[in-house]
């Protein structure tokens, strides 16, 4: 793929990943009485984009959808939260793939594991309470289920995205 | 099956596995509570009896709402909500977060628990 051409899909991506961000925003998924559990379909752009662009444009899009969403719907807390487990899931799921021991839903679901917790130990510093950990169950089960979704939806994305990325 | 799909399974069984330990070692203790703690971004805003019926007001960023026992949040300031949304709670070591506005409800286990305001 062109350079010129890898850019523009960034753009695009980028886009998309704020889209997905503000559809999660806007539907809440407390279930079970739990508030606060997301799918996470932004992680799934990012995804897409280490797969087929590599980690510095998964990297960039990343860093814009946090600090765009930051300056359009957020304040500072919000802030810290989405970079920590942004950073920290990105690390991980770069880490993992490069292994090559896993498959995209193994990938996923370590990812989703990474950004949660890195959620949670941004809330404990905050609030220094320790109690926030009583959380991390209900957030690992989230991350388990919602890890294989985005991991079978990507196998899926990409196949169907397949000639964009290839030419 | 391939050998990183087995990975895979094993990886995801891993965190199901390690989540339902933690939760059965959090449930394991828990009682009924009979008082709780608020806390505003880690400090002590005050002691409550979960057995007087009242709406606290939290220096105005939050309502917390005692009834039957249960305490549960009423209304935030807060941008999602999710606070709100919360299940009322009863047991010790259970909580509620706001974590926009830093507010954490806490039922305190029987050690815990002195001065009443």
């Amino acid at each position: 793929m062109k350079k010129t051409k890898k850019i523009a899909v960034t753009g695009v991506m980028t886009a998309l990943a704020m889209v997905f961000g503000y559809i999660e925003f806007l539907i809440p998924f407390d279930v079970i009485g739990v508030p606060g559990i997301k799918p996470g379909f932004a992680n799934l752009v990012i995804m897409a984009a280490l797969y087929t662009l590599g980690l510095p444009y998964a990297a960039f899009i990343s860093v814009f959808r946090i600090l765009l969403s930051f300056l359009l719907f957020g304040n500072v807390t919000s802030l810290l939260y989405s970079a920590a487990g942004g950073v920290l899931s990105l690390a991980v799921m770069f880490i993992l793939k490069k292994t090559n021991l896993f498959e995209k839903i193994g990938v996923s679901t370590a990812g989703a594991v990474a950004h949660n917790v890195g959620q949670l130990t941004v809330s404990f510093i905050i609030l220094s309470a320790g109690a926030v950990v009583y959380y991390l169950p209900v957030l690992l089960l989230s991350a388990a289920v919602f890890g294989v979704v985005n991991g079978l939806l990507l196998k899926l994305i990409l196949k169907r995205t397949d000639k964009i990325f290839k030419t | 099956m391939n050998k990183t799909v087995i990975r895979d399974i094993i990886l995801v069984c891993a965190v199901v596995i390690i989540a339902l330990i933690l939760l059965v070692v959090f449930n394991i203790n828990k009682t009924d509570g009979a008082v709780f703690e608020i806390t505003v971004n880690g400090e002590s805003y005050g002691k409550y009896s979960l057995f007087t019926d009242r709406t606290i007001n939290v220096g105005g960023i939050c309502e917390v709402c005692v009834s039957d026992g249960e305490v549960y949040m009423k209304s935030s300031t807060c941008k999602g909500g999710d606070c709100v949304h919360s299940k009322p709670i009863s047991k010790s070591g259970q909580t509620i977060i706001c974590l926009p506005n830093g507010v954490v409800i806490r039922v305190l286990g029987e050690s815990e628990a002195d001065a009443v305001i």
